[in-house]
Formats: C-alpha cells, sequence, structure tokens
C-alpha cells in the first residue's frame, strides 16, 4: 500500500505574490513553509519576472531554491524556465529582459525563436496546453533536448484527469518524461480569501461576479512530499523525477558574478592611483596655502582604506557626476555620512570641511563593513534628469539602469481595493480606510470602524476589514527608487532583468535597494532636492538684476542679521527651519553660529525628542542646568553638544571610547539605532555595551544611563556630517532671503512645488519683507516669477555688508495660473517677442492659445492691462468662437455692449484664489473680520502667557505626527500673520471633524510662550460660518 | 432629424384657434417627495428608494430621517446599510440603467395621478420623476379662472396623498422652475413670466452644467441676469444650449404641445379614445394607427420590435400591461398588429378601456431581409420559433425558459433559466461550457438529501443506501473539491464523486454525491443519466 510517508518532491511550479496578483504569499513564506513541509527544494518561477528571487534566497539560504521565471510568449502559453548555472541565469535574464523591452510598464511578450536560438543553462517546463501547439513544442524539444519536462498537476478539479491524459499525450509526442508539479499560489490554504481578492483585481471584477474566474478550491499550495505522493499514486515516478530536476539546477544567487566598472580610469594607472591624483588636486584647490597636515593624515587614512576596500571606481564616478554637474551649472550638494570624509571634501562631493568640524570616518566606511560607501548627492530637482541620463549615455544602457521599489499594499489602499472588489460603497470604503489607516492610539478595530461612522456589527464591513489586514504587506506593484542606479562592468541585462519604467527613457531593474545590497551590487544615488533648484534659480534673478554673481561659498559668511531673523524664528521659506516645530524652537535655541545651525537641524527630530535630549539640552545652553558627563571619558566626545548626545556619531565614538567597540562594531550598533522599530537587534546590542563598558571600569549605573540614551535614539537617522550638509543650506537660503527677498521669493515660486509653504505664503511672507508683488499679466509677465524694476526701496533692509534689496518688485509668473501650461506659456512668450499686443484677439490670434487657456488666463485677471476686467474679458474671450470660417477665426465675433455684473469682493477674493492661489488685494479674513469678532493674529502676539483668547484665521498646515502622542499641530494665518496652535488629544478626538476637514476655523484657547516664540494651547474649535473661498491646507504626517 | 410626432387622439379635432394671439395659460404641480409618498414613507421613518444602476445597487431618494443620518442619494445601498442597519428599502426595477425620469413603475403611477387633470383639461402630460403639466388655456375660464382651477387642481392631488406646490403660468418649463423655487401655488398673470422668473438661479432650469458654469464666470447667476443679455451674443458665445435657456428664463413656451402622445421620453404612444371601450375589434382599430406610429419611428432610428407593451388604462381608474414578443425582431406594422392581435384575442377586463399606449420595450438594430419575388418580405420564420413566440404568448413570459450554465463554482448556482428571446438573440452555448455540463449531472436536487454511507479505511465511500437499499459502490470519480464562497453567509467545501453502482436503481442513474468537509457528513446531490 503506498502511503507516501517515504516519498521526496521538489515543488517545480509556484508563483510567490511578485507574480502580481496572481500569487497571494511572498516569497519567504513559500520558503519556509516549503522546509518545514520537508520539500528537497522549491522552484519560485513568477511571471515574466525574478522579483521575489532575492527575498527567497536570503530566506533559503543554503537550502535547495531554483531560480526561474515564467515567460510570457506571443501567441503561445506561458513556458516556466529555470537557471541551471550562472549562464543560464543570464540568459533567462536577458530573455526577461528582451520580453519587457519596448512595451509599456508591466507589458512583456517574447517570440519563441529568442529562445531557441540560445538557451544554454536553461531548462524549461511544458504543461498540457502546449498540447495544443505541437509545431512550437517539437521546436522547442528539440532545441533543449534532455531539458525539457513535461509538467502535470492534479489539483482536484473536474478537469484533472483530461488534464493528465494531455500531459501523458505530450510526453509521448516529445518523447520527453513528466514530472508532478502543484502549480502552487499560496503557501497556506488560509490564503484563499487573498488569493481570491486578487484574482478579482486582476480581471476587475466584483467578487460577487468573479465566479470561475476565482479558483474552485485553495489546491494551489504547498503540500507536502506524502500528500503529493498520495494524489499521483499511479505515477509515483512523475513525484520522484521533481528531484532529478531540482538537482539539474544549482544555480545560486551568491555565484552571482557582478563587477563594478572601471573605464574612468586612463590607461596605465590603477583606480587607486587615480582617485589619488584627482584628490591631490582637489585638495591644493580647497586649501591653496597648502593641505592642513591634519587633513593630509585623514585623507591618506580615507585612500588607504578605500584602496584596501577596493572602492576607488566607485569615488571616481561619483566624482565624475558631480564634476559633469558643476560643467552643466546644476547645483549638486552630497550629504549624509559621505560629509564625514575627507575625500569627498577633496572631490567637491561634499561641502563639510574637514578641517573644521571632527568628523567620524568610521560613519561612513570601515574596515569591518565590507559594503560599499553610501554617497548621498542631491542634484537640483528639475535638472536631476540631465545626470541620469548622463549616467544612461556614460556607461551605456545596457550596463545601467534605476534600482526597482515594490510598493506594497498598506492599509488605506487595502482596504480600498478589498472594498471595492468587495462591492463595499465608495464612500464607506473611504471612511473605513481612513479609519483603519489613521493613528488612533489603543481602538480596536471594531471601535475604528464605529469611529469611522460605520456600523461596526455590518458583515461586510467587517469582511473588508478582516482581508485587507490579511493583504497588506503584500506586494502590489513595481516602481523606482527615488535615485538609485546600478552600473555593471558588462550586460547588466544578464546579471538581473531589466524594463521600461514608466517615465520615458529610464529603465529599471527588477530588484529593491535590499536585493541589490543582498547579491552585492553596488549603488549609486543621485537624489534631487528642490531647494537646490530654488537657490540657483535665486542666483540667477540676483545676477540679472543685481548684477552679483553668486554661488554657495561666496554668501556673506556668519552674518548677525541673517542670525538675528533665525532667531526671530522669521523662517517661511527656509530650508529645513521652516516648519511649524523648528520655528518653535528657533527662538529657543537662538542659533548665532553656524554649529548652532547644525544642532538646531539635528534636534527636532524624532530621536532626540523621543530620547529626551531637546529640554536637556536647551536648559544647559540657557544656563538653567550645569553641564555635566556621565563619565569624565565621554567629555571629549560630549563637549560640543553640551553633554548631550545628539548625532548618530557621538554614540559610536561612546562606543568606541568607553566600551572598546571597533569602528565597525560601533557601526554595526549605529545600523541597529537606524533599523525599524522591530526590526533591529538594538536592545541585545545595548545590553552587550553595558557588559562591555562595566567590563572595562565603568560603573553600571553610568553604562546604564548611557543605554537609556543610546535607546532613545531608536527613531533617529540624523548623523552629525548630514546636518552638517544641511546647515550649509539652511545658512545659504536664510541670507538670500534676508539680503535678497524679492529673488529669493522668484527663486522659490520657480522650483514650486517644494517645501513646507504653498505659494500664497511665501508671497505674503515676502510682502511682509517689503518686497512690491505685482499680478500676473498676459502682457508683462514670464512663464517664471521675475524681477522688474521698482523704485521703492526699503532702507530697513541694508544688510551689513552693504547690499540693498529693494529697487526691484516680483512678477509673478504664468506658472501660478490653474490651467495654463508650459506650452502655452512658451506659445505666448514667443508671439510677444514679435511686438506688443493689441488686445485680446490679437494675443489670441498670435499665440494659437485655445479656449481653456485663454479663460485660464482671463479667470486670473491677467488681461487688465487692455483695460478688462475679468468678466469683461471672458466674454471677449467667447467671442473670439462665434465665427467658424478659419480665416476669421480668432477676431472679436461683435461689438454689443454688455454690461456685465460688477464682481463683488468675495467674487474676486474667490477667483483670486481658484484661479492663481493667491491674492493681492485682500485676505480671506479680512473679508469676514467684521462678523467674526475675534483678535487679529498679530494682537495675540503681545498678551501675556495664560491668556485667554478667541481668534479666526486659515489653515496654512496641519501635522498629526506619530510621535506627538496624539496632539495635533496647526498653522493658522490671517491678513496680520501667522500663528502655530498646539490641540491636545482630548480637543482633538472633540472637534476632529472640523480639524481634519475645515479650512477656516475659529479658535479659543490660551497663550503659550518659550522663549521669545508665542503659540496658542487650544481650548475650543468653531467652523467660520460660510468659508469666504475654496481652500486647500497643506497636511503632513 | 426628428419628424413630427402624429397627434393621436381620437376626438374628432383639435380646437381650433380662435382669432388673435392667445394667452397660453399652463398649469403646473411640482411633487417634491413623490418619489418617496408613493412608497408610503413618513418624513420620521429612515427609508430610501434604490435601483440597480449599471450593476450596482445604489440610493435614489431618501427621507429626512434618512438625510440626517448621512444617507445621501447616489449612495451605495451597501453603504447606506452601514450607516443605518435599520433602513427601509424600496428596490426600483431598472434593467441596470434607470433614465434621469424614473423607473417604469414610478412614470406609470405618475401618469395615474395625471389623469386626475382630466376634470379640467384633456391636454395633460406627466412629467418624470415629479410633476404633472396641463394646457388649461381653453378650459380655465369653465373652472371661475387660473386660481380657482389651481386651488381645486391642487387639492385633488392633495387628497391623493402628495404634497404639491403649484403653478400657473405661460410655460411649462418656466411653471416648473418656479414651482421648484417657492413653498406655496401662486397664479402669474399674463406677461408677467419673465419679471417672476428673473430672481430664479439658472440651475433651476435643468441646462447643462459646463453651460451654467461659464455664465456664473461672467457673473450671470440668475434667469433675469441671462435674460438681460442681447439675443444674438448669447447666441454667438453659447450656442443653441445657451439660446434655449435664454428663452426659457424671458417665459417663452418651449418644447412639444401638452398631451402630445409622448411624454416622458419612454416612447410610448398613445391613443385616448372617444368614448370607453368594452369590445376588443374597436380596441384593435384603436391600436392600428399606433402600430403605425410606432413602426415609423422604429424606422426613423434603424431599430426593430423585439416586445412590445400595450397599456390600457381603465375607466375604473386601474391599468393593465400586456407583453408580446414577435418570433424574430420586427417592425412591419402588419405583423406587428396580427401579435396584438393574438394578444388581446382572450383578454377579460374589468372595466372599459378609456385609453391606451403602445411602445416597444424591447428593441435591437434592424438588420434587412431577403425579401420576397414581389418584393414583400417573407413572413416565415422558423418553425420552433414561432412556436416558441406563441407559447410565451399563451402561457406567460417565465414559463418559457432554457436552462443557462451560470459562471458560479456553488452547483446549487450552476445554471439559470434564462428568458425566451426571439430567434437570432439567443447566445450559443461555448464549447468550454458544453466540456462542463458534461461533468455535471442532468438532474439536480433541488436540496441535498442527507445520505448514510459505509467508507473503505482509506475514508472513500464503499457503500451508499438509496431507497432503503445498501448499494456497492463499483466505482467512483472524484473527488472533485470545492472550497470558497468565504464571504457568504454558508462557506463552500466539499468533495465530490460521481459513483458507479454494482446494483443501479431503477432508472439506471449514477448519483453525484458529496461530503461536507466542515462536518464530514455526506449528501446525494443529483443523479447522472
Amino acid at each position: 500500500m503506498i502511503t507516501g510517508d517515504d516519498a521526496q518532491y521538489a515543488e517545480l511550479l509556484c508563483q510567490s505574490a511578485f507574480s502580481f496578483r496572481e500569487g497571494a504569499s511572498l516569497p519567504e513564506e513559500l520558503v519556509e513553509r516549503a522546509r518545514a513541509l520537508g520539500l528537497r527544494a522549491l522552484g519560485i518561477c513568477d511571471r515574466d519576472g525574478v522579483y521575489g528571487l532575492p527575498r527567497a534566497w536570503r530566506a533559503a539560504g543554503d537550502w535547495p531554491l531554483l531560480c526561474g521565471a515564467t515567460l510570457t510568449l506571443n501567441a503561445l502559453p506561458p513556458l516556466t524556465l529555470y537557471a541551471q548555472d550562472q549562464a543560464g541565469w543570464g540568459r533567462l535574464c536577458a530573455l526577461i529582459s528582451r520580453s519587457r523591452a519596448g512595451r509599456p510598464k508591466g507589458g512583456s511578450d517574447l517570440e519563441l525563436d529568442a529562445l531557441l536560438d540560445d538557451n544554454r543553462g536553461l531548462l524549461a517546463l511544458l504543461e498540457s496546453p502546449w498540447m495544443a501547439h505541437p509545431d512550437a513544442a517539437g521546436a522547442l524539444s528539440d532545441a533543449l533536448g534532455d531539458r525539457l519536462y513535461v509538467v502535470a498537476s492534479r489539483l482536484l478539479r473536474v478537469d484533472d484527469a483530461q488534464n493528465v491524459a494531455r500531459a501523458e499525450a505530450l510526453s509521448r509526442q516529445l518523447a520527453r518524461p513528466v514530472v508532478a508539479a502543484g502549480r502552487v499560489l499560496v503557501h497556506d490554504r488560509g490564503r484563499q480569501p487573498v488569493q481570491d481578492i486578487l484574482t478579482c483585481l486582476r480581471h476587475k471584477v466584483l467578487l460577487d461576479e468573479a465566479g470561475r474566474l476565482l479558483e474552485p478550491n485553495i489546491e494551489r499550495r504547498l503540500k507536502s512530499p506524502r500528500e503529493v505522493a498520495l494524489l499521483f499514486r499511479d505515477r509515483p515516478g512523475w513525484v520522484r523525477r521533481t528531484v532529478e530536476v531540482a538537482d539539474r539546477c544549482d544555480f545560486r544567487l551568491s555565484s552571482l558574478a557582478y563587477r563594478y566598472p572601471e573605464e574612468l580610469v586612463p590607461d596605465g594607472r590603477s583606480p587607486d592611483e587615480h582617485l589619488r591624483e584627482l584628490v591631490d588636486a582637489g585638495a591644493a584647490r580647497r586649501w591653496p596655502a597648502g593641505v592642513p597636515p591634519s587633513v593630509r593624515g585623514r585623507l591618506d587614512r580615507e585612500l588607504s582604506l578605500i584602496a584596501e576596500l577596493n572602492f576607488a571606481a566607485y569615488f571616481l564616478t561619483i566624482a565624475d557626476l558631480v564634476r559633469f554637474a558643476r560643467e552643466r551649472a546644476i547645483l549638486c550638494q552630497g550629504r549624509g555620512s559621505a560629509a564625514n570624509s575627507a575625500v569627498c571634501f577633496a572631490l567637491d562631493i561634499t561641502s563639510v570641511d574637514p578641517e573644521r568640524s571632527d568628523m567620524l570616518f568610521e560613519r561612513f566606511l570601515s574596515r569591518e563593513r565590507a559594503d560599499p560607501p553610501d554617497i548621498d548627492v542631491d542634484f537640483e530637482h528639475e535638472r536631476r534628469e540631465e545626470v541620469i541620463q548622463y549616467l544612461y549615455d556614460r556607461y551605456g544602457r545596457h550596463r545601467a539602469a534605476m534600482v526597482g521599489e515594490v510598493i506594497r499594499w498598506r492599509t488605506r489602499s487595502a482596504v480600498r481595493d478589498v472594498g471595492k472588489v468587495v462591492g463595499l460603497g465608495a464612500d464607506a470604503v473611504d471612511r473605513l480606510a481612513r479609519g483603519l489607516a489613521t493613528d488612533s492610539g489603543d481602538l480596536t478595530v471594531r471601535e475604528r470602524i464605529a469611529a469611522a461612522g460605520l456600523n461596526p456589527g455590518d458583515a461586510q464591513v467587517r469582511m473588508v476589514a478582516r482581508v485587507a489586514a490579511a493583504l497588506k504587506g503584500l506586494p502590489r506593484h513595481t516602481s523606482i527608487h527615488v535615485g538609485g542606479f546600478v552600473i555593471a562592468d558588462g550586460d547588466l541585462s544578464r546579471l538581473c532583468p531589466v524594463e521600461p519604467a514608466a517615465m520615458a527613457d529610464r529603465t529599471v531593474i527588477q530588484w529593491d535597494k535590499d536585493d541589490v545590497a543582498a547579491v552585492g551590487f553596488v549603488k549609486v544615488d543621485v537624489l534631487s532636492l528642490g531647494v537646490l533648484t530654488a537657490v540657483r534659480k535665486t542666483f540667477e534673478q540676483i545676477a540679472a538684476h543685481h548684477g552679483r554673481a553668486l554661488d554657495l561659498t561666496s554668501l556673506p559668511g556668519d552674518d548677525p542679521y541673517v542670525y538675528d531673523q533665525l532667531c526671530q524664528a522669521d523662517t517661511v521659506g527656509v530650508f529645513q527651519v521652516e516648519s511649524r516645530a523648528q520655528m518653535s524652537m528657533l527662538p529657543r535655541l537662538k542659533p548665532r553660529s553656524f554649529y548652532d545651525l547644525v544642532v538646531e537641524v539635528a534636534l527636532m527630530r524624532p530621536g532626540p525628542i523621543q530620547g529626551g535630549m531637546v529640554q536637556p539640552y536647551l536648559a544647559r545652553r540657557s544656563g538653567r542646568s550645569p553641564i555635566r558627563y556621565p563619565h569624565p571619558d565621554l567629555e571629549p566626545i560630549l563637549e560640543r553638544t553640551l553633554g548631550v548626545p545628539i548625532f548618530q556619531e557621538q554614540v559610536m565614538s561612546i562606543a568606541m571610547a568607553v566600551a572598546g567597540y571597533s569602528g565597525g562594531e560601533a557601526d554595526r550598533l549605529r545600523r541597529a539605532m537606524g533599523a525599524k522599530r522591530g526590526e533591529g537587534a538594538l536592545e541585545s546590542l545595548v545590553v552587550d555595551l553595558v557588559d562591555r563598558m562595566v567590563a572595562r571600569g565603568i560603573a553600571r549605573p553610568y553604562a546604564l544611563r548611557i543605554a537609556e540614551q543610546i535607546r532613545g535614539f531608536g527613531e533617529y537617522g540624523f548623523p552629525e556630517s548630514h546636518a552638517t550638509s544641511f546647515a550649509l543650506l539652511v545658512y545659504a537660503t536664510a541670507a538670500l532671503r534676508r539680503y535678497w527677498p524679492a529673488a529669493w521669493a522668484a527663486g522659490i515660486l520657480n522650483a514650486q512645488p517644494m517645501g513646507f509653504y504653498p505659494p500664497r505664503v511665501l508671497v505674503d511672507d515676502a510682502r511682509r519683507h517689503g518686497v512690491a508683488v505685482r499680478p500676473v499679466c498676459a502682457v508683462a509677465s514670464r512663464w517664471d516669477c521675475t524681477l522688474e524694476p521698482d523704485g521703492d526701496v526699503d532702507p530697513t533692509l541694508g544688510g551689513a555688508d552693504g547690499v540693498a534689496a529693494g529697487g526691484r518688485a516680483l512678477r509673478l509668473g504664468l506658472r501660478l495660473v490653474h490651467g495654463f501650461g508650459p506650452a502655452a506659456g512658451g506659445a505666448l512668450e514667443a508671439a510677444r517677442a514679435d511686438g506688443p499686443f493689441v488686445d485680446i484677439g490679437d494675443l489670441a490670434r498670435r499665440s494659437g492659445l485655445d479656449r481653456g487657456s485663454l479663460r485660464a488666463l482671463g479667470r486670473a485677471d491677467a488681461f487688465a492691462a487692455f483695460g478688462l476686467d475679468r468678466r469683461q474679458a471672458l466674454w471677449a474671450i467667447e467671442a473670439l468662437w462665434t465665427r467658424t470660417t478659419p480665416l476669421l477665426a480668432g477676431l472679436p465675433g461683435d461689438s454689443a455692449e454688455v454690461n456685465l455684473p460688477a464682481l463683488t469682493e468675495e467674487e474676486r477674493l474667490q477667483l483670486d484664489y481658484s484661479s492663481v492661489g493667491l491674492s493681492l488685494t485682500n485676505h480671506p479674513i479680512a473679508l469676514r473680520r467684521s462678523a467674526l469678532e475675534t483678535d487679529p493674529i498679530q494682537a495675540l502676539k503681545a498678551r501675556p502667557r495664560g491668556a485667554t483668547v478667541r481668534f479666526a484665521g486659515m489653515v496654512t498646515c496641519r501635522q498629526r505626527p506619530s510621535t506627538a502622542k496624539g496632539v495635533m499641530f496647526l498653522t493658522l494665518e490671517d491678513e496680520t500673520g501667522m500663528i502655530n496652535v498646539v490641540v491636545r488629544p482630548d480637543v482633538y478626538m472633540t472637534h476632529r471633524a472640523l480639524l481634519r476637514r475645515e479650512h477656516f476655523l475659529i479658535l479659543s484657547g490660551r497663550i503659550q510662550r518659550q522663549g521669545d516664540g508665542v503659540s496658542i494651547l487650544a481650548e475650543g474649535v468653531e467652523p467660520i460660518p460660510a468659508p469666504p473661498v475654496p481652500m486647500k491646507s497643506r497636511d503632513f504626517r | 432629424m426628428n419628424r413630427p410626432k402624429r397627434q393621436q387622439t381620437l376626438f374628432s379635432s383639435p380646437p381650433s384657434a380662435p382669432a388673435g394671439p392667445t394667452i397660453r395659460r399652463v398649469l403646473v404641480l411640482w411633487l417634491p417627495d413623490f418619489r418617496l409618498e408613493r412608497c408610503g414613507w413618513s418624513a420620521d421613518e429612515p427609508a430610501a428608494l434604490a435601483a440597480g444602476l449599471h450593476g450596482v445597487l445604489r440610493v435614489l431618494a431618501v427621507t429626512p430621517a434618512a438625510a440626517r443620518r448621512g444617507i445621501r442619494p447616489r449612495m451605495r445601498v451597501s453603504e447606506a446599510c452601514a450607516l443605518e442597519p435599520d433602513l427601509g428599502l424600496e428596490i426600483l426595477h431598472s434593467d441596470g440603467v434607470l433614465p434621469a425620469a424614473g423607473s417604469p413603475e414610478e412614470r406609470r403611477d405618475l401618469r395615474s395621478l395625471a389623469r386626475l387633470m382630466l376634470s379640467f383639461t384633456p391636454a395633460f402630460d406627466a412629467l418624470p420623476p415629479q410633476a404633472i403639466v396641463a394646457d388649461i388655456t381653453d378650459t380655465v375660464d369653465l373652472f371661475g379662472g387660473d386660481r380657482a382651477l389651481l386651488g381645486e387642481a391642487a387639492r385633488r392631488v392633495r387628497d391623493a396623498g402628495h404634497r404639491c406646490v403649484g403653478v400657473v403660468g405661460e410655460s411649462a418649463r418656466g411653471g416648473l422652475a418656479l414651482a421648484r423655487s417657492r413653498q406655496a401655488d401662486a397664479v402669474i398673470p399674463p406677461g408677467g413670466m419673465a419679471d417672476a422668473l428673473a430672481p430664479l438661479p439658472l440651475g433651476r432650469f435643468d441646462a447643462p452644467a459646463p453651460l451654467l458654469a461659464r455664465l456664473a464666470e461672467l457673473g450671470v447667476h440668475t434667469a433675469g441676469d441671462l435674460a438681460a443679455l442681447p439675443r444674438a451674443a448669447v447666441s454667438g458665445r453659447f450656442g443653441r444650449e445657451g439660446l434655449t435657456l435664454r428663452r426659457l428664463t424671458a417665459g417663452e413656451a418651449l418644447g412639444s404641445p401638452i398631451g402630445a402622445g409622448v411624454a416622458g421620453g419612454d416612447g410610448e404612444h398613445r391613443a385616448l379614445l372617444p368614448a370607453p371601450v368594452t369590445r376588443v375589434a374597436p380596441l384593435l382599430a384603436c391600436c392600428d394607427p399606433l402600430v403605425e406610429a410606432l413602426c415609423e419611428s422604429l424606422a426613423d432610428r434603424e431599430q426593430a420590435a423585439t416586445r412590445l407593451q400595450l397599456r390600457l388604462t381603465l375607466d375604473d381608474g386601474d391599468e393593465r400591461l400586456l407583453y408580446a414578443r414577435p418570433a424574430a425582431p420586427r417592425r412591419d406594422a402588419a405583423g406587428l398588429a396580427r401579435l396584438l392581435r393574438q394578444t388581446l384575442y382572450d383578454l377579460t377586463l374589468t372595466a372599459p378601456v378609456i385609453e391606451v399606449g403602445l411602445a416597444a420595450v424591447g428593441r435591437c438594430p434592424w438588420s434587412a431581409r431577403q425579401s420576397g419575388l414581389d418584393g414583400v418580405a417573407p413572413d416565415a420564420p422558423d418553425a420552433l420559433p414561432a412556436l416558441l413566440a406563441r407559447l410565451a404568448e399563451r402561457l406567460g413570459e417565465d414559463a418559457i425558459f432554457r436552462p443557462r450554465l451560470a459562471d458560479r463554482h456553488r452547483p446549487e448556482e450552476g445554471w439559470a433559466p434564462e428568458r425566451f428571446l426571439p430567434s437570432g438573440l439567443c447566445e450559443p452555448t461555448s464549447g468550454d461550457d458544453a466540456l462542463r455540463a458534461r461533468a455535471r449531472p442532468a438532474v439536480l436536487l433541488p436540496r441535498p438529501r442527507r445520505l448514510l454511507m459505509q467508507l473503505d479505511p482509506g475514508g472513500s465511500p464503499r457503500a451508499v443506501e438509496l431507497d432503503g437499499r445498501w448499494r456497492q459502490v463499483r466505482e467512483r470519480v472524484g473527488p472533485e473539491r470545492l472550497t470558497g464562497a468565504w464571504w457568504e453567509p454558508e462557506p463552500l467545501d466539499r468533495d465530490y464523486y460521481r459513483l458507479a453502482l454494482i446494483a443501479r436503481d431503477r432508472a439506471g442513474r449514477s448519483p453525484w454525491i458529496y461530503q461536507d468537509r466542515r462536518d464530514g457528513s455526506w449528501w446525494l446531490h443529483g443523479w447522472f443519466d
């Protein structure tokens, strides 16, 4: 009797959740389950991709994992291929890349001939549908020979017998043996709901209507060898043969042969020699008077480690990118841990002078950690594409591609997709998604459903919540990494499949950054930063209108007036310190030096806040508490931050100084600190740290105190080097805003969208600083905001170096007009270059603008130069299309005089906001001022601490960060200014509907003062009846 | 191009127009809560009217109590029920798409209500979904003037259980806009329509939203604003739509004459009989012109009828709906008239007929047919479809159906009756379906029957008790495992077997059985021949 107890079986057909919307289990779940069931091996063959293989490989370790894919063939059934060796893997990747090339994202199609031509190292599995294609199957059999097998499955379905018969017939026809397979989609039967939901999403049908599109049962799951043996008790050889097939495929991802390209090295020199030459030349440029000995020593030590770890070519690539950017006048700056490197400074990659700061190189690169260093370089966000395309051109598209990213289902998207499939209404889905996704403390799912205004007893609602929870975490689709690039010495598509990205002219590999790191690829990060665009555009305005050629190094240094503004939290638009939290910190920290800005940038982060670092630092800085050190050995490390650890490097240094850690061990501790909560091994490392400190003679109470401080860094990811790089930009943007406010306003408006505030806030801020702002005008405005001569010079804006800020007015650009695109802007500017416009008809005829663009300009009041108000302009525009003869198109339609109703003040304001997003004539709150009986915001700032106030405002931004324990932060503005509001959890819960949705609020509360900063502690919230304008705020988490 | 509609009334002729300009008087009754009132709900009950639209059950209208609980029109019913578990629901039959004019049931009830106007004028119409309009120009003096007639007409509607606001003016659409804006009845004096309409927002005139948005940008918000603009300027800028709206706001009467025979956009051709009819022959005579008009309109649209609806309004206020299905799509008057004759042949009525309405409620594109040598289309449909068509007429539509494989795994839902359609409109059975059909028994029990089983040591059926006898299993095919439907009240988890028995039952059939894997019980579910 066959019991199957001694059966051996390898599952050869298994699709993971990376066969998007087909498989319903993660690769690691499949591997773990397969091992637990006692399978001899597992073959993962996702559809047209190898997205999940690195994860499966990491989970499998040495356990045999077959690497393959199921390819979509043109006019033929799918074909499963496995790599037998490195060469086979290369061909498999190349075939997938070829099937993807030239097709829209997600599409794939391959001609069979591509496989017939070159298939060494590949093993193929044919399923029974190939019976209908005898010629193609025969050709495959001829090409692959004994590397071809026929697959048969028994899934307890009505057509099992038929499928087995067809497999046997195919086997006879091709004279190739049959193997058993489970056509697995899930690791466990509990995944059936998720599997069914994915099927519905794939076919875009409702669950109730899916019918036979769904699997009839959940037998496409991993089964034990015994179960399979019983299913195939009449064909035991088919089961045994699976192990034979698995044994023939011994390729492992660990044997992937990746090499970094070295062609940037001139002939006759090694990468190390060439790097040293560039570093020496850079150092001579940086220190014209001679490289200081301490720096020279650092450079030598770094170069020697770089050579030892064989990373010179990587540094050369980054240096080459920076050189290219500078040649093209693209602003760029390195950040992150690279700012710890003197080599990076010498190569112009970073701007942090190693002579002026004591940086920890081990944070960047260490001998114990063989991983490539992480050099993050920011480029102007509008011109980063030029750098990306340069990389493609430099190395060739076959050798360079961007790193992929896997987008997973999160609570919100899972609820939305499941709700949609189940047939729950859009409004209920929306409520449920928000209710379950919102951080609502310790509420149960049932309570969250009720809080969302839904019936928690409703079976359908509960079912959606349950299945969405199971769907959460599975891959939903792939995207592109924010800036990661992989380049290879040879053909990249033979290492990992490369496919077109959704964005034109970009290609992307099928693995994400963790996968890339795991298989040993070196990633080059080409990041973007909006503020660099704003700064460069500001420099251009200054050069054009003030005649000064500036760059980041030629701004006035350590200027007291710049620090004055920072101390007053007058920082709207200033990089990094414009948020509500940073604004409240500035008057307390009172930065007076560059290093203060470094601390300021790093201090208002979740880590120091949760670690309780903020108040001790401020108390010591203000002299309210003495500066103490847990141990005398820590004084040199913590002296700069008054005894309080603020930066990652300090924690590493503490571990090295008082626990005897090596640089690599300290870096491991740093990585544990940076890992997501629950994923890292921080706790065991902290215990080890304490033990080692005690062993070295440190008193246990001291060691425990240090450990507590380190635990506080659990959420912290800001190294000092990174903060220093950012502080450079903080100072630069603050200085530009202080001395060239009109040019800065133009620069930041032209770089939108970026930063914390919408254009209206930036424009209001510029006007508050004396900048004359002129409206959008079809005759005068260019696409970008520009400067125009202005007679009014604000004498109070003269800076210490005598630079006059005034004399220029800001002309708002056409880019601010909603519904008016860059192509229309270009056409208008081009037509205007031929001579001034006579009227709207002339403008329409010469520019060729369509009706929509003209109406957008009309709504924006851009035709005032023709003596027309908005309605008159729109009336005239409507007439332009009354004649249909092309010869007459564009001419005014009639001369009928009409008296259109004049705009009311409220209508004018509404049109201002809906068409340009801002108003230069009035503020919505001012419009309601007489009816509100509230205090102006500016008047609140003079009120004493604890005073009760009531005021009205427009919500500029709102935040409810997960680290704030339910507290909400609002910024409100009226015609007199802005103020920050703190809403405690109890008040938030009472008024959450208003606080989350309304854009105009009346708030009552008490004045809070911290240093020179003023905020309101909210106690009551009311809506403003009949909000004056439709509005959007910027909401952050 | 639309042809002028034929006047179907069998009255001798329309009243001749008096000499000189006549001031038109039109009565409009707006019934704001009609859709809910006809369902019998009070304002305090959380209840909603719903219909299946594009495959989704959606709310159409709600009572004030339901609105207070956040239930709104267009919301899905599942969502509304999630907000209010005790929500009262009335589901309208909608065939997937509900026209703006409401469901057939609503239109029928509204027409029935509109017949109250017969006491005042023969020229009236229902304006679905919730208004009644009557041309009272020639009869208003008989009832004591505008105000008296309005009061009496409104009273009758209110007595029928419906809240209404009435307006007498010079145009139907203008009057409707006014009635929708008012809380109380009003009489607009002759020549005063434009002034009365002037303060109304343009949105009251049901104009296209993009047109209203463009006008709003110009500050043209009310009827008066628009009426003040030169016609030519409006026409030039906003085209026909703009001009129509401007004429409406100026109080001009637009559209078909009231009571012209086509109402509500449902394509029904109606004839008001000169006297109540009690016999079939005169009724058929009245139907002939309707059939001709229907065939003309079908020809205009290049369509043919697949299903006719004959509506008979009886003298006692009741209404009968009769349906007829041709064996094949057709649009020839003679053939359709023959069909109607069959339909009316043995009809029994409770009261004389006072009005007849004919509509093609089933239509399909017309495809030309081979004509005979004499130029006349041969009228010889296949015998079977013709027989089926006649059976459907005689036995009722639901009596003729064919089983069709349903797209479901659960065997109980494995087939569905498909309604009889004329020849050529049935979908053929696919090869895949045929294959699947062979795996299912010819006889499926309405409800599975519990079985006693004897199992072998491996847990497979060895013997089964049927008709009180144990029968040994000679062979079994299976299991076919069906699991799923986890979202339904009774999830599916069964192993099915087709058994071959050593001693067959009297009919020589093979049983189709299953084991419920949740509790291990065995069930007989059908028989293979």
